[in-house]
């Protein structure tokens, strides 16, 4: 399988974001009340019969690894898995996210790198792809966009074994220019997916932005023109589009037209808050910026990579929260706790709050050689991941949930 | 009766209940409504009730869970919540079979809190540990085949590397 070669990321203010289905952090615990339900006696004697709501409240404070390793104790623990994992009501536990670091095709596996435990995960591959065919973006919860040459696009979980077969491409844009062409797509609740042609400098597309349902034969473009988004998230089952003006429509799945534009004032205030912010060594360089759209504790950020044209080097980033109602954006000197992971075509973030382990107010990013750790507050790369050496441009950001 | 809203400004009166071994312990209402369980019969008994049995709950372990439930009998203020936190810390770190009590007594009495607590600390004793690990720290027996085993393994071998 030629798996994954990369796809050439460079990305001029273009906004890459992402997917996602609603990650609850906050842990959702079951509110059932219980009346007088009486424990036999022989359940309460043996130690392995914690009861089923029991085990399923411990099950909801495991993060997805731990849970495997939880259904492999015995068969009352796999059943009581089995059932969490398969429920509706089922949010992954939050957690940092695991970049894939590379695909091993001779052994079939993809390796992914835990950041927090600094350590190297290698999950078998369980599908079989067309010769050519390339990883072209990642969504949140362990999904993975796959192009096939021919156009065929499908999403891929390792970590679940699933696979979700979309529309052709060629339903959305007649003959896309595999594999360089760049779009990416999200998930939102009842089966519903958006997808975006990512613009490229002066490039855009006519239609942009368009829908579909699992098990529809073809995309469904929107009936704006010549919009050009260059990032979409779902957030609370809406999508959120950021055009290349500054603005974002909010859209309902499969609808003609946005619901809502907000205006938030282009990106004009970029060099104003760069000067300030951002130690320039080269000011004959022009700064180029690539902007992303993160959803991140119920807010929404745009997270601006700033990068030097000559050098195609990040030199910093700048973080805004959006405020839909004052239609500001509030620039953040420091993330309280969050840390943002920058893959191609998206942001995601994680809390320290939610996961201790993982440390705030970093943003992780751009392993041209070793992922580089920035911190934010300080406007600086805080350090090099010096176990991560990374040989070419694949690298995606995703949770390892399934 | 009243009903049995709890507060700081409790009357401490005080209610009967009994455990599956036949103690009888005299807590206070306050303390005792912290249980939903306890709670709904005190309202459906009213002021007849003489005293409460829970078949569920042996003497033991209802000392330890009335011990919480009194630490946790009045809401807490600002200041007192680190030192709450550490009380609660060491409440939880019991051994595995008391642990195991006291969680299905918590559940059966339905007090949310102290179940929430409970089974982060049992999450805590899972994370990062393998099967054998797990099992061996709750007394778990192992009763699959050894080709279920291996097969179970075999889907998601990184996660047991």
């Amino acid at each position: 399988m030629d798996c994954l070669p990369s796809i050439s990321f460079f990305f001029f203010n273009t906004l890459s974001f992402f997917f996602s289905k609603t990650l609850s952090f906050f842990s959702s615990q079951s509110e059932k009340t219980k009346t007088s339900r009486l424990p036999n006696e022989s359940s309460i004697r043996q130690p392995n019969c914690f009861q089923t709501d029991v085990l399923e409240l411990i099950l909801q404070r495991l993060a997805f690894i731990d849970i495997v390793r939880f259904g492999a104790v015995c068969s009352t623990w796999k059943t009581a898995v089995d059932s969490y994992i398969s429920s509706p009501t089922y949010r992954p536990f939050a957690q940092a996210p695991w970049l894939l670091h590379s695909c091993n095709e001779p052994e079939n596996y993809w390796r992914f790198f835990n950041p927090t435990e600094t350590k190297f995960y290698n999950v078998g591959n369980c599908f079989g792809f067309a010769p050519k065919s390339w990883i072209t973006g990642s969504l949140d919860d362990g999904w993975l966009l796959i192009l096939e040459e021919t156009s065929n696009t499908f999403l891929v979980n390792q970590f679940s074994r699933r696979k979700i077969q979309l529309p052709f491409l060629n339903t959305f844009i007649t003959s896309p220019k595999v594999p360089d062409i760049r779009y990416k797509v999200v998930l939102g609740k009842n089966s519903s997916v958006a997808a975006i042609m990512i613009c490229e400098g002066s490039y855009c597309w006519p239609k942009n932005l368009a829908f579909c349902k699992i098990g529809d034969n073809a995309w469904k473009p929107t009936r704006m023109e010549n919009q050009s988004y260059l990032d979409i998230i779902c957030h609370n089952d809406e999508i959120h589009a950021l055009s290349s003006t500054g603005e974002v429509d909010i859209w309902d799945f499969l609808s003609p037209f946005p619901t809502k534009t907000t205006d938030f004032g282009g990106f004009s205030v970029i060099p104003i808050i760069v000067d300030q912010w951002l130690p320039f060594v080269n000011i004959y360089a022009e700064p180029a910026s690539i902007a992303y759209l993160t959803k991140s504790l119920d807010e929404v950020l745009i997270v601006e990579q700033i990068m030097y044209s000559d050098r195609m080097q990040t030199s910093g980033f700048i973080v805004s929260k959006l405020d839909y109602k004052e239609e500001k954006r509030i620039p953040l000197q420091n993330l309280h706790g969050r840390a943002i992971f920058i893959s191609p075509l998206s942001a995601i973030s994680a809390s320290a709050l939610d996961c201790p382990e993982l440390e705030g107010n970093l943003i992780y990013c751009d392993p041209k050689n070793y992922l580089a750790v920035y911190n934010l507050e300080e406007q600086k790369v805080k350090r090099y991941e010096k176990k991560l050496k990374t040989s070419n441009s694949e690298y995606f950001w995703v949770f390892p949930n399934p | 009766m009243a009903s049995s809203t709890s507060g700081s400004s409790s009357s401490s009166k005080v209610v009967k209940i009994r455990s599956s071994d036949n103690e009888n312990f005299e807590v206070e209402e306050a303390a005792a409504a912290r249980s939903e369980t306890i709670k709904k019969l005190l309202e459906d008994v009213g002021d007849d009730a003489d005293v409460i049995p829970l078949p569920n709950v042996d003497a033991k372990t209802l000392v330890k869970v009335m011990e919480w439930c009194k630490k946790h009998m009045d809401d807490v203020d600002e200041l007192n919540k680190e030192e709450m936190k550490t009380w609660d810390a060491e409440f939880v770190d019991m051994d595995q079979s008391c642990l195991y009590n006291v969680l299905l007594a918590a559940n059966f009495l339905n007090i949310k809190e102290l179940l929430d607590q409970l089974t982060q600390k049992v999450a805590d004793m899972i994370k990062g540990k393998s099967p054998e690990e797990i099992r061996a720290t709750f007394n778990i027996k192992n009763d699959f085949t050894p080709e279920e085993e291996a097969e179970i393994r075999k889907q998601n071998a990184w996660a047991f590397e």
